[in-house]
């Protein structure tokens, strides 16, 4: 699918959707992504949905609203429907498959590519973004011309409690070389990015981007878990430039699940906890997966290693 | 410090008056600042030398009159190789500034010849130089920074009239005795830089002759940067009045970080030992100024931030009273650190939700900065002396003999 057609921006913001129900986060999420001071241009992904859950979430995505809880003396609460001002510019596909973050990532940098966006960004449903996200972006990008990707000061909350900042390490005294710019030797010691709510240039990704015929693989397919870790060392290490934008972009809603699966890059704390038939993993292959990106970003391929469980 | 009056030509009574008047008519008279001898960085000397510039440059006759100060170590050495007492006293070069001075006279007040530390001939002797006597006429002015009352006691039989410059409330009375006013020495005319400082003296001193200045913000050094990404999360801060400050604006800090642990990451980062060019950059680099002075007499760091687009959080000293508005800055209880840790995440977290972008927090600087431009300071001080010049002529008009 060609998007040229429906292209109004120059920044794709992709989405998947394929569990209900969602309606008022999905909601605000979309509305957040409408109310955006500088418009963007979103494609949802769904799949395993019914007829009638997609004909409720293209309403929804026709006019995006957020939820306002109201309470009156008497301790009663209302809700209230504020609707957007302005219009989503969206489109829905039906993957045929499920997909998993990385290939949603890869999706979405496809289709950008071949529409000729300048920048994709990734949401996940039960999340919202700063209205302002995005003109902040570009302003930090007309600004710093030799930047890759633009991460956003997270705010992350579980289960509704605020836990803290997220993508801000590089900030930190004594963390990074150059202030709010992520480097190996930071990103090395740990994971400290979360790729929700960046910028990603879909140019700068390219060069150092595995190509299938005219098909590009930023991210590595075949890792599990830590697929996004070994795409940022590995843009990193090839010197494309990460930066923390030091503003809050991006609103990160952990919600407690029964089933993980790895189509969100929302991995739960308790991960190693969960059944391995609800997407739980060993502590051995979670070491594992991470692991193999502190080896697998000399290589531009995926090289698609797989979890033995008798590594050691 | 020795003090002398030139002799007049043997003329009568009032026709040493009109010569003086003359003098006075077409500006052929000193203007005399006494100044500290300070070779580091301080605000208030900052404030008298650039007046003295201003003057300088309007074309009055500028000099700034000093006391050398005695250099313990190069006098120490110096006894030591010529087996006998020498002293070796500092040259005040305030190199720190940034503006030029040059072209004004800076005179080592004493009665013989000295030396200066680092001013040795090719022999490697020190050099001698001279000194002054303060020699004023009744046409002069000399200008006495606020916190020297041992200058006042000191100068009280010159001819000339003395004009105190005051910049803080603080230093006032800590050099006097308990009931002690400026009056008592002669004194009746002071500049005052805040409407602080002349609401304190018209209550501890009542009766003085106050002339408002209002100083200026250099628009050139001080500016915010045209990037908004090169604004980065970190808060300025000094702590320059001593070691309790110190100590008070570290506690501020370490509160802040117990109170908002999600804002660990904000970095702080001193503005001490640095030229003023280094300063400004490191203020304008910064999205926030902790401000910490709380006896400051008026205040030009706050200021100073918001031209260089840095919000200000902090104490709302006595001094900055005339600007200090709810719109500027992040203002706290004077000396209270709770509060001020508590207003620091507030602000920052405001920053980090972009609602301190707003071109009206911008604009509401700017309202705040209006009247403080160098310009209408070289404007106001030339005024005041201008005033000090027609006031001089009508008291010598009115002592002349019927």
């Amino acid at each position: 699918m060609n998007l040229k057609e429906s292209k109004q921006s120059n920044c794709l913001v992709a989405m998947y959707l394929y569990e209900m129900p969602l309606n008022n986060s999905v909601a605000e999420c979309f509305y957040s992504i409408a109310e955006q001071t500088k418009p963007v241009d979103v494609v949802i992904f769904t799949h395993g949905l019914t007829p009638e859950q997609v004909a409720t979430l293209r309403g929804i995505a026709e006019s995006p609203y957020y939820t306002l809880t109201k309470r009156a003396e008497n301790g009663e609460t209302t809700e209230e429907k504020i609707p957007s001002t302005k219009i989503m510019n969206h489109i829905f596909i039906e993957s045929p498959e499920s997909m998993s973050f990385a290939k949603i990532f890869n999706e979405t940098f496809n289709l950008a590519l071949e529409a000729g966006y300048e920048s994709i960004s990734l949401a996940e449903a039960e999340d919202s973004l700063s209205l302002k996200w995005f003109e902040m972006a570009d302003v930090y990008a007309t600004e710093n011309p030799e930047i890759g990707i633009f991460l956003p000061l997270i705010r992350n909350s579980i289960n509704g409690t605020f836990t803290g900042l997220l993508n801000e390490a590089a900030w930190a005294e004594g963390m990074s070389e150059e202030a709010g710019k992520v480097d190996i030797n930071l990103l090395m010691r740990f994971n400290c990015i979360n790729p929700l709510g960046a910028i990603y240039k879909v140019e700068s990704v390219k060069e150092y981007a595995e190509s299938k015929g005219e098909k590009f693989f930023p991210m590595k397919e075949s890792m599990k878990l830590s697929h996004y870790y070994e795409f940022f060392l590995r843009m990193i290490y090839n010197d494309l430039k990460v930066m923390t934008i030091p503003r809050l972009g991006y609103e990160l809603r952990i919600v407690r699940k029964e089933n993980y699966t790895d189509s969100t890059c929302k991995l739960p704390q308790d991960i190693t906890a969960y059944p391995i038939g609800r997407g739980g993993i060993s502590p051995e292959e979670g070491r594992f997966w991470f692991e193999l990106a502190k080896k697998e970003y000399f290589f531009d391929e995926d090289r698609k290693k797989e979890y033995e469980p008798s590594y050691q | 410090m020795e003090t002398s009056v030139t002799e007049a030509p043997k003329l009568s009574h009032n026709e040493v008056i009109d010569l003086t008047i003359k003098k006075l008519e077409e500006n052929k008279f000193n203007l005399f600042f006494y100044s500290p001898a300070m070779n580091t960085p301080s605000g208030g000397i900052g404030v008298l030398l650039k007046t003295a510039k201003d003057l300088s440059d309007a074309g009055f006759n500028v000099k700034i009159v000093y006391e050398p100060t005695l250099d313990q170590k190069a006098s120490y050495e110096e006894s030591v190789k010529q087996k006998k007492q020498v002293e070796v006293f500092t040259k005040f070069n305030p190199t720190w500034i940034d503006f030029s001075i040059d072209g004004i006279d800076l005179l080592p007040l004493g009665d013989k010849e000295i030396f200066f530390a680092g001013e040795k001939d090719s022999k490697g002797e020190y050099t001698k130089n001279k000194t002054h006597q303060l020699s004023v006429n009744p046409e002069d002015f000399l200008i006495i920074p606020e916190g020297f009352p041992n200058i006042m006691e000191r100068t009280t039989q010159v001819s000339c009239k003395r004009i105190v410059l005051a910049q803080s409330w603080f230093y006032i009375l800590l050099a006097m005795n308990p009931g002690q006013k400026w009056q008592h020495f002669g004194i009746q005319d002071v500049i005052s830089v805040s409407d602080a400082i002349t609401e304190y003296l018209h209550s501890a001193m009542p009766g003085l002759k106050i002339k408002n200045f209002k100083q200026g913000i250099n628009r050139k050094t001080f500016k915010a940067p045209k990037k908004l990404s090169t604004k980065f999360p970190m808060v300025a801060f000094t702590g320059s009045r001593g070691s309790e400050n110190q100590m008070k604006t570290q506690s501020i800090i370490k509160n802040f970080y117990a109170f908002y642990p999600h804002l660990k990451w904000v970095r702080f980062v001193g503005l001490s030992g640095m030229d003023k060019e280094q300063f400004s950059e490191r203020l304008a680099s910064c999205a926030f100024l902790l401000y910490t002075d709380d006896i400051a007499g008026f205040g030009t760091l706050p200021l100073e931030a918001m031209a260089s687009g840095t919000h200000v959080v902090g104490w709302a000293p006595f001094g900055g009273k005339e600007y200090i508005t709810t719109e500027n800055g992040f203002w706290a209880t004077n000396g209270d650190i709770f509060q001020t840790a508590e207003l620091l995440g507030v602000a920052i977290d405001k920053w980090l939700a972009g609602e301190l972008d707003a071109p009206a927090v911008q604009e509401s600087y700017e309202k705040t900065l209006a009247p403080y431009t160098e310009e209408g300071e070289k404007e106001q001080i030339l005024n005041i002396i201008n005033q000090y010049k027609n006031e001089r002529i009508n008291e010598l008009e009115g002592i002349k003999t019927k």
